[in-house]
C-alpha cells in the first residue's frame, strides 16, 4: 500500500524533473563531443532506468568574435548518441546516477567523408533534495506554497571516450574531452499545476592532467587543463491533463554555456574560451502513474552573431524513454 | 478554482497530527476532484494506511529494487574497468617520458628533424605550388609554415591567433592554410573567402586528394614547419601557438 502512495507522491514532480536534462551541452566532434547528461530521480523513487537518442546536426559555428559563420559548403556535419542511464535512491534526500553515451561521429565534406563511433564520457552524479515532502501545487494558499523544490548535486565527468589524447588518426575519431570535470550542480523547481518553472545553474572545473601524445603522435609532454565551465538554464513548462490522467507537458528553455580558456604547463591558453545560448523545447508524454514517461525535444541555436563564441551551432532532436521504479 | 470545495487542513493546522505526505496526497486527490475524477474510487478504496509514514519507511519499503541497483552499478564499474583497461579510453596518466620517435637526421620523411619529401598543391586561385620553390624564395632564418584546416571554431581560433600574433612576429615566413575537406579548388576559395582569409597573410592550399594530410600524418590543427633548408622542425597540434612561436624563434 505504501508503494502505491509513494507513486502518487512521486507523481507531481515526475514530469517536472525528467524534462531538464540534458543539463550539460555537448560539443562538435572536432571539439571533444559525446559528454553525457545528468538523471534526476522523482522524489519517493527508488530506481530509473532511461535511454535516449539523439542527432545532433552542426550547421555553422561563431568564432571568438561571435560572428556566424557557415559550415564549407557541401558540409552534412553530424553525431549521434545513445545515451543509457540509471538513478537510484541511496536514502529519502539522497539519489545517485549515472550515464554513458555511445556516440557515432557522422562528417561528410565535399572531398572527405568519415565515420567513427566509440564510447563517450560517462557521468556519475549525486544529489541532494532540500526538502522532504512534495513542493508541487494545484493553488497557492500561502508563502509555504511557493517554496521551490531545490536540488543540490555534483557530477563528475569520467573521460572514458575517445579523446585527442588517445591513439586516434584523426579529430573525425574523437567521442569524448580526454579531461575528468567536476561539476556542482544546483537545481530549483516549482510547480503551480499546471504551470511548472526552474532555474538550472551549474560550475564545473576540470582536472589537470600530463599529456604525451596527439592524434596518435607522441609530443614533448605537457600539462593541460581546460577551463572552468558554467552553465545557466531557465525553464517553464505547462502540463496538460489528459483523459485517463495521463499527461503531457511541454517546456521551454534558455541555456547559456559559457568555459573559460585552459591552461598550457599552467600558462593560460590562448585559444579562447567558449560560448553558447540555446533555446529548448520538450515535449513529455506520461502515463497516469507516471512510471513511463517518453519524451521528445528539439534544441536549437540561433545562427546569428552575438548567439555564441567559438564554438559550433547546432540543432539537436532528441527522443528517450524513462521507466520509473516506484 | 480547483479547490473550492475541499477542505484541507495542512500538518501544521492539525497540529502535526498527520504528516506532510498525507496532506500533499490529499492536494493531490482533491485536484483529481476537480478535474472530475472521483478519488474516493481511485485512490481511498485501496484501504491506504498512511499514517505514521517516514521517509525511512520509503527507503526501506523495497528490498528488490536495491538489488537491482546494485547490480546495475556493479555493471557500469565493470564497464568504467574495461574501458579503462581495453584501450578504449587514452593514457590519463602517462608516465611523462618522452616517447617521440628517433629519427635519423638527413633522412627524408616528415617528422621532426627529417627532410621532407619536395610536393605539389595547387591554391585556392589555381596556381601549382611546390615546397621546393617555396623553401627557395625563403630568407635565410625563416620557414615554410603549413596549418590543417577543417574551417571549424578550433581552427578559426587558431588561425586568428596566428595572424594576430605569430604572423607579424615572424613576417619573413610563409603561410599556408591546408584545406583537406573541400574537396575542390573552386571549394577552398569559396570557403577561403567566406571564412575571411582572402586577402590575408595566409595562402589557402586546396588538398583535394588529401595527399598532403596522408603525407604528413596531420590532422585539423596539425601544424608543420619547414625551414629554408627543408627540415622538418615541428609537426604537432597548434595548442596555444607558444611552440609554433619557439620553433620560429629558434630557426
Amino acid at each position: 500500500m505504501k508503494n502505491r502512495v509513494e507513486k502518487y507522491l512521486s507523481a507531481s514532480l515526475f514530469l517536472t524533473v525528467a524534462c531538464l536534462y540534458p543539463i550539460q551541452a555537448s560539443a562538435a566532434s572536432c571539439c571533444g563531443g559525446g559528454s553525457a547528461s545528468s538523471l534526476i530521480l522523482p522524489k519517493f523513487s527508488q530506481s530509473m532506468v532511461d535511454a535516449s537518442l539523439s542527432i545532433e546536426k552542426y550547421d555553422g559555428f561563431w568564432n571568438k568574435e561571435g560572428k556566424y559563420i557557415q559550415d564549407p559548403p557541401g558540409s552534412d556535419l553530424r553525431q549521434y548518441r545513445l545515451n543509457v542511464g540509471y538513478a537510484h535512491r541511496l536514502a529519502a534526500n539522497w539519489q545517485a546516477s549515472v550515464v554513458a553515451p555511445y556516440v557515432w561521429n557522422d562528417n561528410r565534406y565535399s572531398g572527405l567523408s568519415s565515420r567513427t563511433e566509440g564510447v563517450g564520457d560517462t557521468s556519475l552524479s549525486i544529489f541532494y533534495e532540500a526538502f522532504d515532502s512534495i513542493m508541487c501545487t494545484y493553488k497557492v494558499e500561502g508563502i509555504k506554497d511557493l517554496k521551490p523544490a531545490s536540488y543540490f548535486g555534483a557530477s563528475l565527468t569520467i573521460p572514458t571516450g575517445i579523446s585527442p589524447y588517445d591513439d586516434v588518426q584523426s579529430s573525425f575519431d574523437v567521442t569524448g574531452r580526454g579531461f575528468y570535470r567536476l561539476d556542482g550542480i544546483a537545481l530549483f523547481d516549482k510547480t503551480v499545476y499546471p504551470w511548472n518553472a526552474s532555474l538550472l545553474l551549474s560550475y564545473g572545473t576540470h582536472l589537470e592532467r600530463p599529456v604525451d601524445r596527439e592524434y596518435g603522435k607522441y609530443v614533448e609532454p605537457y600539462h593541460k587543463r581546460l577551463g572552468d565551465r558554467a552553465l545557466g538554464s531557465l525553464s517553464f513548462g505547462y502540463t496538460q491533463f489528459l483523459k485517463e490522467l495521463d499527461t503531457v507537458t511541454y517546456t521551454a528553455s534558455y541555456s547559456d554555456l559559457w568555459e573559460a580558456e585552459g591552461t598550457i604547463n599552467g600558462e593560460s591558453d590562448s585559444t579562447p574560451g567558449i560560448r553558447k545560448k540555446s533555446l529548448s523545447g520538450t515535449i513529455a508524454y506520461a502515463t497516469a502513474e507516471k512510471d513511463w514517461i517518453i519524451k521528445g525535444s528539439w534544441g536549437h541555436t540561433i545562427k546569428q552573431d552575438g548567439w555564441g563564441e567559438n564554438f559550433p551551432a547546432t540543432d539537436t532532436f532528441t527522443v528517450g524513454v524513462s521507466h520509473v521504479f516506484q | 478554482m480547483c479547490f473550492s470545495n475541499n477542505k484541507i487542513l495542512s500538518p501544521q493546522r492539525r497540529g502535526g497530527a498527520e504528516n506532510s505526505y498525507l496532506y500533499d496526497l490529499r492536494k493531490s486527490l482533491s485536484f483529481r476532484q476537480a478535474l472530475g475524477r472521483n478519488p474516493e474510487e481511485e485512490i481511498m478504496d485501496s484501504r491506504l494506511d498512511t499514517s505514521g509514514m517516514t521517509n525511512k519507511d520509503i527507503e526501506l519499503s523495497s528490498a528488490s529494487p536495491r538489488l537491482r541497483g546494485k547490480f546495475i552499478f556493479l555493471l557500469f564499474g565493470l564497464f568504467l574497468v574495461f574501458a579503462g583497461c581495453g584501450g578504449m579510453a587514452d593514457d590519463l596518466d602517462p608516465s611523462g617520458a618522452d616517447k617521440r620517435p628517433i629519427v635519423a637526421i638527413g633522412t627524408s620523411g616528415t617528422q621532426v628533424g627529417q627532410t621532407a619529401p619536395d610536393l605539389a598543391i595547387v591554391d585556392s586561385l589555381g596556381n601549382t605550388r611546390t615546397l621546393s620553390s617555396e623553401l627557395a624564395a625563403l630568407a635565410p632564418g625563416n620557414a615554410v609554415v603549413l596549418y590543417f584546416t577543417m574551417w571549424c571554431p578550433i581552427c578559426d581560433s587558431h588561425q586568428s591567433h596566428m595572424l594576430s600574433s605569430v604572423i607579424p612576429a615572424f613576417p619573413g615566413s610563409k603561410y599556408f592554410l591546408v584545406d583537406y575537406v573541400s574537396g575542390s579548388i573552386g571549394g577552398t576559395r569559396q570557403v577561403e573567402v567566406s571564412n575571411g582569409y582572402s586577402g590575408s597573410l595566409f595562402t589557402a592550399l586546396a588538398d583535394t586528394d588529401m595527399s598532403v594530410l596522408n603525407l604528413f600524418n596531420a590532422t585539423m590543427s596539425t601544424t608543420v614547419v619547414i625551414d629554408s633548408s627543408g627540415v622538418v622542425r615541428m609537426n604537432e597540434d597548434y595548442k596555444d601557438g607558444s611552440r609554433l612561436m619557439e620553433t620560429l624563434k629558434g630557426l
